[in-house]
């Protein structure tokens, strides 16, 4: 149940940090560098979800304040 | 199958019935022109065998053709024979020649003769086999209007009479077929009887109907688009006749304050919520109430509670009602607003409905108030010096307790002492965030209590430059996050509530009956509460337990577990009236199972402490 609902807020802000990367144009090593992370870490977080969450809360509300 | 099936299948078998008929009679009155004929001829040649000239030989060839000879060649010698025979009398009767027909034409004649009346015969025979076959359609045609009728009717979706006894005998001959399974047929009876439960209820007004209602005693337009938007739930329940009484009421009286008739008062919520589920009884009661207590306020006119009697509606309706105007049933009634007045004035609070003042609370249900006012009082909300009475608009909240234990919890209501007040009592400073704290805000506080001190916690979510305001940032951040990703906060940063306490759904179903906001006091001669009682309460401070840096509601624990008085003790009951309605952290969970543990764990002397 828990896990069905985190896999859906995974899709959902995966997508849209996605598109604000794209939108403002963001150098994805230095949000990599910024969270802490290789760039090739950072991207395969991207692809699979990542048990701690938290990451892609912190990775969006970068993005967002960016 | 269904009903219309089934009258359109009998409609379309009569239809083919009809035109068999119309051949059939066609059949017959040929037949019936034959023998007509044949007679003629033969009374013709009884009387003289010299009539024969006169005879239509076309005619008489068509005749022998259709019944007696089968052979080409016979008819043509046939039609010779007789062409020669009339040429003969022809010449005998007007130049009287001295002529006789040959004893062939004499025997031919005979023959011919023979062979008319033998047409005659098969003719007769042809009309005795056809006895029972259908060749009227008068009937057919009388029975296939009457089905198409009722078909028509099936189909109008406006018409609302029942069936009749007669189309009910319609329907039994059209079911009277062996093609029909029993089931087919048992399906036609239900749907029969439904249709005629069906007319029994529905007024059957028509859209337009119901806004001529309106346009003739001059309603706003806005009383019509409100309609419309809920004009296929309101229909049923509204009633021309009803509609006219209110109207033709409410455009008569009027007080004595000289804002005119009182229909131009009424908002179109008010008035629709009348017209279905008022009366002009209801109205004319709430009229007269009015006048003898003087209240002439604008806010009655905005709450359709007042003009109607909820009881009635909720005796007499069913589920299918449960539209959007069905919410106003449960708002503030007449007495509960003016109850509310008299209880908020002497409370100090400075409300009025003539003035429009505190409206939001005022249409609050009293008993609603009253329950805010014992909650409130029981949290400190008139304690201390001076007192700071909370805003009026937090006594219109729901489910005030748990939001207040909320913001016990993120240590902004009855926070630590060693804080300035204005952090740590915030909401007392600020009652106005009883109301405007929601949820969201909440998360994402106790987001960062979790992680940070409690000194960098309050720094980080109050102002440094506005004393007692939250900081900026820190809804900067709330909204960083966007709404909807705080689900996911709530889901990964804190405990589910199972984890907690596996029983937490039957807890949870005990306490929706049993809570009633307050605690008894026999519950401190238990030993779970004892124990916190004795370890973890704070100094001085009534409303907190402390257990490690998870700060959570003492009067939440007392409450529920005095709900839950009849469950026996044990850490499962004990961790959810702890930890109901809180964000606690993996870690926080832990240290709060390493603080209620000893409670369990058996003593030296084999009894628990």
């Amino acid at each position: 149940m828990i896990r069905d609902k985190l896999d859906q807020l995974f899709l959902d802000i995966r997508s849209d940090c996605l598109t604000l990367i794209q939108d403002k144009k963001i150098d994805m090593e230095d949000l990599a560098f910024d969270l802490g992370l290789s760039l090739n870490e950072f991207i395969s977080r991207f692809q699979r979800r990542h048990s701690d969450f938290s990451f892609y809360l912190r990775t969006y509300r970068l993005l967002m304040e960016r | 199958m269904h009903l219309q099936d089934l009258l359109q299948a009998k409609v379309n078998e009569l239809n083919e019935k009809i035109k068999q008929a119309q051949k059939e009679n066609q059949i017959t009155k040929e037949l019936e022109e034959d023998k007509a004929s044949c007679l003629e001829f033969l009374s013709k040649l009884e009387q003289d065998q010299s009539n024969v000239r006169l005879f239509d030989i076309n005619a008489i060839s068509t005749l022998l053709e259709r019944y007696v000879l089968n052979d080409a060649m016979d008819l043509k010698a046939c039609q010779e024979n007789l062409r020669i025979i009339g040429l003969v009398y022809e010449g005998i009767l007007s130049n009287a020649l001295k002529m006789d027909l040959s004893s062939k034409q004499q025997k031919f004649l005979a023959t011919f003769k023979h062979q008319l009346q033998e047409a005659e015969t098969t003719i007769t025979h042809k009309m005795e086999a056809r006895k029972d076959v259908i060749d009227d359609d008068g009937p057919l045609v009388e029975e296939q209007d009457n089905y198409q009728q009722l078909l028509g009717k099936y189909k109008d979706k406006d018409n609302t009479d029942r069936f009749t006894q007669d189309e009910f005998e319609l329907f039994l001959n059209a079911m009277d077929d062996p093609k029909l399974s029993f089931n087919d047929k048992k399906s036609l009876l239900i749907e029969i009887k439904r249709y005629n439960d069906k007319g029994r209820d529905v007024k059957g007004l028509s859209r337009e109907e119901v806004l001529d209602c309106f346009h003739a005693h001059g309603l706003p337009k806005e009383v019509d688009k409100l309609y419309d938007d809920y004009a296929a739930v309101m229909t049923p329940l509204l009633d021309t006749n009803q509609i006219e009484d209110v109207l033709s009421l409410l455009q008569r009286e009027s007080f004595d304050d000289g804002k005119g008739p009182l229909l131009n008062r009424f908002s179109p919520a008010s008035l629709l919520t009348i017209f279905a589920y008022g009366s002009r009884q209801t109205v004319q009661e709430q009229i007269e109430r009015m006048k003898k207590d003087g209240h002439f306020e604008d806010v009655f006119f905005d709450s359709p509670r007042v003009w109607i009697n909820p009881g009635d509606v909720i005796r007499t309706r069913k589920g299918a009602d449960k539209i959007i105007f069905y919410r106003y049933l449960f708002d503030a009634s007449y007495q509960d607003m003016i109850d509310n007045e008299k209880f908020l004035t002497e409370q100090g609070y400075d409300v009025s409905l003539k003035r429009g003042v505190g409206l939001n609370t005022l249409k609050t249900p009293h008993k609603q108030v009253l329950e805010n006012y014992k909650i409130l009082a029981s949290y400190g909300f008139f304690e201390g010096s001076p007192i700071k009475p909370p805003v009026v608009t937090a006594y219109s909240s729901h489910n005030l307790a748990l939001h207040l234990d909320k913001l016990i919890e993120a240590g902004l209501l009855h926070g630590p002492s060693t804080m300035p007040r204005f952090y740590s009592e915030y909401v007392r400073y600020h009652s106005s965030s009883i109301v405007t704290m929601t949820e969201d805000t909440l998360t994402l506080a106790h987001q960062l209590k979790s992680e940070l001190s409690e000194v960098d916690y309050y720094r980080k979510l109050f102002s440094d430059s506005r004393e007692g305001n939250l900081s900026k940032d820190f809804f900067v951040r709330h909204f960083g996050y966007g709404h909807k990703y705080l689900e996911a906060i709530r889901l990964t940063s804190f405990m589910s509530m199972e984890d907690m306490a596996p029983l937490a759904s039957t807890y949870d179903s005990i306490i929706q009956e049993d809570e009633n906001g307050t605690y008894s006091e026999e519950i401190f001669k238990d030993a779970e509460i004892q124990y916190l009682e004795e370890n973890y309460r704070v100094p001085g401070n009534d409303y907190v337990y402390k257990f490690g840096t998870l700060t959570i509601s003492r009067p939440k624990v007392l409450r529920y577990y005095s709900a839950l008085n009849k469950m026996a003790p044990g850490e499962d009951k004990l961790m959810y009236c702890i930890t109901k309605g809180s964000y606690v952290t993996q870690n926080e969970y832990q240290t709060l199972k390493g603080c209620v543990g000893p409670i369990y764990a058996p003593t030296e002397g084999g009894s628990h402490k």
